[in-house]
């Protein structure tokens, strides 16, 4: 069962609604730039990362679920953490759970506003408690992502799954 | 003016905090609770002025919480501020319900969370 408009997630607009929910939140709370990648530059951007990190945040919306899943070097994470917090480089490192809920954060604020942004009108929305742990792996790029974007020309993968469909980017 | 974060990140909770120290407010404390239920417990036994609330969090949403307020009736000049993702007309029109002075989607800049918390704060009559 889907909402009377997520369903339309398959579309090119529906793909660009993904990477303008990173983008703003990128620039509004970390200051960071965003550019949308193809498979090849995502690669190369991400061949000299080994810890990555993946959050997956579970949404309802109306009658549909999905999951949110955010993947992204945890060298990205510190810095991302330290431009949300004005940490001064020097202060201690922040804790591997300050990160953990920082990357939680920004996955919320990725889902929140991707779904503020595809809700119907009269429709809000719930988002569950985001779940950050290591990952074994980089992304699987077999997996067809919703968004490959560098944020500070450092990657990050987005992927939507809905019910179970998954939502692949815009051209493929 | 005694302000109380309700948020289930501390990383959210500290930046709100780093604004807060930044803002013209003058003699605030600032207390947290990660969630609706830490917060009505902090509301039994301390005077909060601004309460400052995300709404998706676990054991007590904010909308529960607020609602919570509404029903007990005892924080009549509680100025009440939601800060959360989702930036939903039927939220927003469920936030005005209860009785919510100022709506504030995430993501914001801090200059917005400034602006907010300085027009919040003309409300509190401490």
């Amino acid at each position: 069962m889907c909402s009377t408009k997520l369903p339309n997630l398959f579309t090119s607009e529906a793909a660009a609604a993904v990477v303008g929910a990173i983008a703003l939140v990128a620039e509004r709370s970390f200051f960071a730039d965003v550019q949308p990648c193809d498979e090849r530059h995502f690669d190369e951007l991400a061949s000299g990362n080994t810890a990555w990190l993946v959050a997956t945040v579970p949404f309802r919306e109306g009658d549909a679920t999905g999951v949110l899943s955010c993947s992204l070097p945890e060298d990205l994470a510190r810095k991302l953490l330290d431009a949300f917090t004005g940490r001064d480089p020097r202060e201690p490192q922040p804790s591997g759970d300050a990160v953990f809920d920082l990357v939680g954060e920004l996955s919320n604020m990725i889902c929140g506003t991707w779904l503020t942004t595809m809700a119907t009108r009269d429709q809000s929305f719930t988002l569950s408690r985001p779940a950050v742990e290591i990952a074994a792996r980089r992304p699987d790029t077999n997996v067809r992502p919703a968004a490959r974007v560098a944020v500070n020309d450092l990657p990050l993968l987005v992927s939507i799954a809905l019910d179970d469909v998954v939502l692949a980017p815009a051209g493929h | 003016m005694r302000i109380l974060i309700v948020d289930d990140s501390s990383m959210m909770r500290a930046l709100i905090k780093r604004v807060i120290k930044l803002t013209e407010l003058t003699g605030t404390e600032v207390l947290e609770a990660s969630n609706g239920a830490e917060a009505l417990q902090i509301l039994e036994t301390q005077e909060v002025n601004l309460l400052l609330t995300d709404v998706n969090m676990p054991e007590m949403s904010g909308v529960e919480l607020l609602r919570e307020i509404t029903r007990r009736d005892r924080w009549p000049k509680l100025v009440r501020v939601i800060i959360s993702t989702d930036g939903s007309v039927s939220r927003r029109e469920e936030a005005a319900d209860l009785d919510v002075r100022c709506y504030l989607e995430k993501p914001f800049s801090p200059e917005v969370l400034r602006h907010v918390l300085n027009e919040a704060a003309e409300s509190v009559h401490v």
